[in-house]
């Protein structure tokens, strides 16, 4: 709609000179975003949204204070006398060292360029794409009898465009693509009154990217059959694969106890580690922004500096936390390329493309090596203690038996310390999935406390 | 001026087409007199202060304005969304939500009747920062004088004042305006080389009055025992056993495992673990479990609904016997009742059926003889939050803060821990419902399919006959 008219570097430019006027600096961050979705559901498209919006968040910087005016629309006429009120706020504030906008030599001069969009949002077309959901929906209820209609087919896909500019000379952009086709499949058994949920998305940001969707609907399908039956187990100590599925879902954990503003305020059991061992040798991390077509991509952070790869633990040993300005600043570290993308509050810390780099062979190798044990294939993970590291996560998955998954297992727990579950990843498998910004192979972990009955 | 003229007017001077207008405007596109329209005006302001190492470091404002419109033909919705209220943007939105195919099917709407007024707005939030930002530093004072190991303090306050116009072409016109405060401390203590964290957070549809009824050293004390506790805990013991669930925050059990499986659009759509068992017996005859969103002031109440229909209260369970689902327009269409749970995050999402303030009544036994009853078990007294498994009905809940249990007394507390159990069989093992009932309000929000909503939970003591508690001892 509107959007085609804006002029996004002259109102960056605008906006950071009537700060000027008031005597003050800013960062101007504009995200642009178009958005569509298509629910299918039985068949039918029940749910179709499609939407163009435009978010400007503005910080405001005089001496060591900062304050923030976030908003939504492309109407930007009055920003004079928002600026004005919001400078208001600045009395009320107090003296804070290290807020700061990035100065000239520390966004970097080089520009970097990665892909990341296909511009292709335009071309979307809702009738192909809804004939692909119905297929997928048709595959995964073709799949078995016991899968029941129930849950949608869904597509998504957005196209952005990120701007940012500062009274220190900062102006840059770069634009986002992204696409995703899911299904959700029920299965049932009515005789014995058990219903099971599960899904498969597939996700990328260049549609041409994409593989095969119409097994989507299978995979799903698959996926929730095999849930079918599941049941507690004895409570005790076992050896545990994560899989490529919830391997992630730990090293999220980790991603945020990397934080600098938790290290900051102690809320992290990674505070004082720097430099230490925490994880066997066989163990790398990386954190890198910088990949063509990955999900966890960008070429310069929230503030503006530049991304870059780096090893957050090297030979199991931790070399850096992750940082924006305010915490590296805090704690007297360099710059990492890690504050988020904010519009509404203080830039936060986000890793790039987080991932633990493969080991050798798959989950079915890990299975055969581990001969009894459990494997992971879902969390509910809300039970962790930043502070101590200390967790217990509900999961489902499946029982090993000499080598060969038995059964389905759910309604139990693990719990432990992250810390003494990081010493202990025994074997790591070759298989990460890039579905997110944070990827792991499927790894084996030689023991942990399993609740049951 | 009355409310309506003062919600009018506002958007009006945002450019919003008069509102007879608008009527016409989302009718045009609707080729079948059966298929329905409706429009979702809002404007939100939001204010944050945060104090963090120390300093009042945290300022921010945030205006947010746009409209959402849906069409519905038969089962299927059409949706689009403008953050510009003039004619142009609107009618746009209206050709693109009407791309939606479907077959018709007359949708039976009620509107709402204004009975509601559950909360005032007090001054502006946008004034008084000094008034503000005077209760987020007694808050860390207070916090620091309770104990030498108190390392960090962070504290914010969080408030937005959101109105909400609400245009549909059955003709119904619905109106909100609806506050929200939420105050929040969180410390860290050290203490011989442990470090524990304690947290606790208040507020409601309220505005500053809220802290004469709880004060922000009682949070900060609430905060740090949290965490001086939490300094003494030994691990959790794994497996099944007795739980005594304490009154209020173990409520978030009801809306896990019992409040998102009656939502209509999982049971519409077959998927929930409770699809088709109305008017089974589905608990104890002791459970009687209720979302009322009438309540005054509480986190979890509106006026009227994001769909224009007024609040209520819902009896979803009664004494074991489950007797309806939570629904909102378009389920309530597909099962013939009407619609009251309606909700949505903002002007962006469309609308589908949340929960209010869900809680269970009271029963008949003091918490005396509920806690002499445990042989060996485990007393929850605090919770971070919960997840469910819609269709199987597996759920787990997190507890923060809580004890060990021998032979009736209350022991050594333990680390935090996950319980997990199927919300079809827990409800069956509330053997013992406590006489005391309690609301645990002002820190609640729940997440479905990306929309976050503020939400209350209620509960009474309540002992549970076995379910696995996730330690590791």
């Amino acid at each position: 709609m509107s959007k085609k008219n804006l002029n996004i570097s002259e109102i960056g430019s605008e906006i950071v000179n009537i700060a000027r006027k008031y005597g003050c600096s800013a960062q101007v961050t504009i995200l642009e975003r178009e958005s569509k979705d298509i629910n299918v559901r039985q068949g039918e498209i029940e749910q179709l949204l499609s939407t163009t919006a435009v978010s400007t968040g503005i910080r405001l910087f005089s001496g060591k204070r900062s304050t923030i005016i976030a908003f939504s629309g492309s109407n930007f006429d009055d920003m004079d006398a928002r600026i004005k009120k919001a400078l208001n706020d600045m009395a009320y504030l107090e003296d804070d060292e290290a807020k700061r906008l990035l100065e000239k030599k520390e966004f970097d001069a080089e520009e970097i360029d990665i892909e990341l969009s296909d511009d292709g949002f335009g071309q979307i077309d809702t009738a192909p794409v809804a004939e692909t959901l119905k297929k997928i929906e048709k595959k995964g209820l073709a799949f078995s009898s016991k899968i029941i209609p129930s849950e949608m087919a869904e597509f998504s896909a957005s196209g952005s465009r990120i701007s940012l500019f500062s009274s220190k000379g900062l102006h840059k952009t770069y634009k986002r693509s992204s696409y995703a086709f899911a299904y959700t499949a029920v299965a049932e058994d009515k005789e014995k009154g058990i219903k099971e949920v599960d899904s498969y998305f597939e996700s990328k940001r260049f549609f041409a990217d994409l593989p095969e969707l119409e097994q989507i609907g299978e995979i799903a399908a698959e996926r929730a059959l095999k849930k079918l039956g599941g049941r507690k187990i004895k409570s005790g100590e076992m050896k545990v694969i994560f899989s490529y599925r919830t391997a992630p879902t730990i090293l999220d954990l980790l991603s945020d106890a990397l934080g600098g503003e938790d290290i900051v305020l102690r809320n992290s059991f990674l505070v004082g580690k720097l430099g230490e061992k925490i994880f066997p040798d066989h163990v790398t991390i990386e954190d890198n922004p910088l990949i063509d077509r990955y999900p966890g991509s960008y070429p310069f952070d929230g503030e503006g500096k530049n991304g870059r790869q780096k090893f957050v633990f090297e030979k199991g040993r931790l070399l850096t936390y992750l940082h924006n300005s305010y915490s590296a600043a805090k704690l007297k570290m360099a710059l990492t390329g890690n504050a988020s993308l904010s519009l509404s509050s203080s830039p936060g810390i986000e890793s790039g493309n987080f991932f633990l780099r493969p080991g050798t062979g798959s989950l079915d190798d890990l299975v055969k090596e581990m001969k009894n044990g459990f494997v992971v294939e879902e969390l509910f993970s809300s039970g962790m203690n930043p502070v101590t590291g200390d967790f217990s996560f509900g999961c489902t998955g499946f029982l090993v038996e000499s080598g060969r998954i038995t059964t389905p297992v759910k309604e139990i727990t693990i719990a432990g310390n992250l810390l003494d579950l990081f010493k202990n990843i025994a074997v790591i498998a070759d298989d990460n999935r890039w579905k997110s910004s944070i990827s792991s192979p499927s790894f084996l972990v030689s023991k942990l406390t399993i609740a049951g009955t | 001026m009355n409310k309506q003229d003062e919600i009018r007017n506002l958007f009006y001077r945002k450019g919003l087409p008069a509102v007879e207008n608008i009527k016409k405007i989302i009718t045009i596109p609707l080729k079948d007199s059966r298929d329905f329209a409706d429009i979702y005006i809002e404007n939100r302001i939001s204010r944050s202060y945060r104090l963090s190492e120390g300093i009042i470091s945290d300022i921010s404002s945030s205006f947010v304005t746009g409209a959402g419109i849906r069409v519905v033909k038969g089962n299927n919705t059409g949706y689009s969304y403008t953050e510009n209220l003039n004619e142009a943007n609107i009618s746009a939105c209206v050709a693109d939500a009407s791309r939606i195919a479907g077959s018709a099917r007359p949708l039976r709407v009620s509107g709402s009747e204004g009975k509601n007024d559950l909360y005032t707005i007090e001054s502006s939030i946008e004034d008084k920062a000094e008034e503000r930002i005077a209760l987020l530093k007694r808050a860390e004072e207070k916090a620091f004088s309770l104990s030498p190991y108190v390392k960090k303090v962070d504290v914010s306050l969080n408030e937005s004042s959101k109105v909400i116009l609400i245009i549909n072409s059955s003709g119904i016109e619905a109106y909100d305006m609806q506050p929200m405060l939420r105050f929040s401390i969180s410390v860290v203590l050290e203490k011989d080389g442990k470090r524990e964290r304690g947290s606790q957070g208040g507020g409601g549809r309220t505005g500053l009055s809220y802290f004469n009824e709880k004060t922000p050293e009682q949070m900060a004390e609430d905060a740090v025992n949290q965490a001086l506790v939490l300094l003494e805990s030994r691990p959790a013991p794994a497996g099944e056993m007795e739980v005594v669930l304490g009154a209020g925050e173990s409520g978030i059990l009801l809306h896990e495992s019992i409040g998102h499986p009656l939502e209509a659009d999982f049971n519409y759509r077959g998927s929930s673990a409770f699809t088709g068992k109305i008017g089974e017996k589905v608990a104890s005859e002791q459970c009687t479990i209720i979302d009322r969103g009438d309540l005054p002031s509480l986190r979890g109440s509106i006026n009227v609904d994001d769909e224009g229909c007024d609040s209520g209260k819902t009896v979803l369970i009664e004494e074991g016997i489950l007797k309806t689902y939570m629904f909102d327009l378009v389920t309530a269409n597909h099962f013939k009742t009407g619609s009251r749970n309606g909700r949505r995050q903002s002007f962006r999402h469309i609308p589908m059926p949340r929960m209010t303030n869900t809680y269970m009544q009271a029963g008949k036994y003091s918490p005396d003889e509920i806690f002499k009853s445990v042989k060996k078990g485990v007393f929850a007294k605090s919770f971070s939050g919960g997840q469910v498994d819609i269709s199987s009905g597996d759920f787990v809940f997190s507890i923060t803060e809580g004890y060990l249990v021998e032979n009736g007394k209350i022991g050594y507390p333990i680390k935090g821990a996950t319980l997990i159990g199927n919300g079809p069989e827990i409800l069956k093992r509330m053997t013992m419902v406590g006489n005391d009932f309690v609301i645990s309000d002002g820190k609640w929000t729940c997440g479905k399919e990306g929309q976050s909503v503020p939400v209350g939970v209620g509960m009474p003591t309540v002992k549970l006959s076995h379910i696995t508690l996730g330690g590791t001892g």
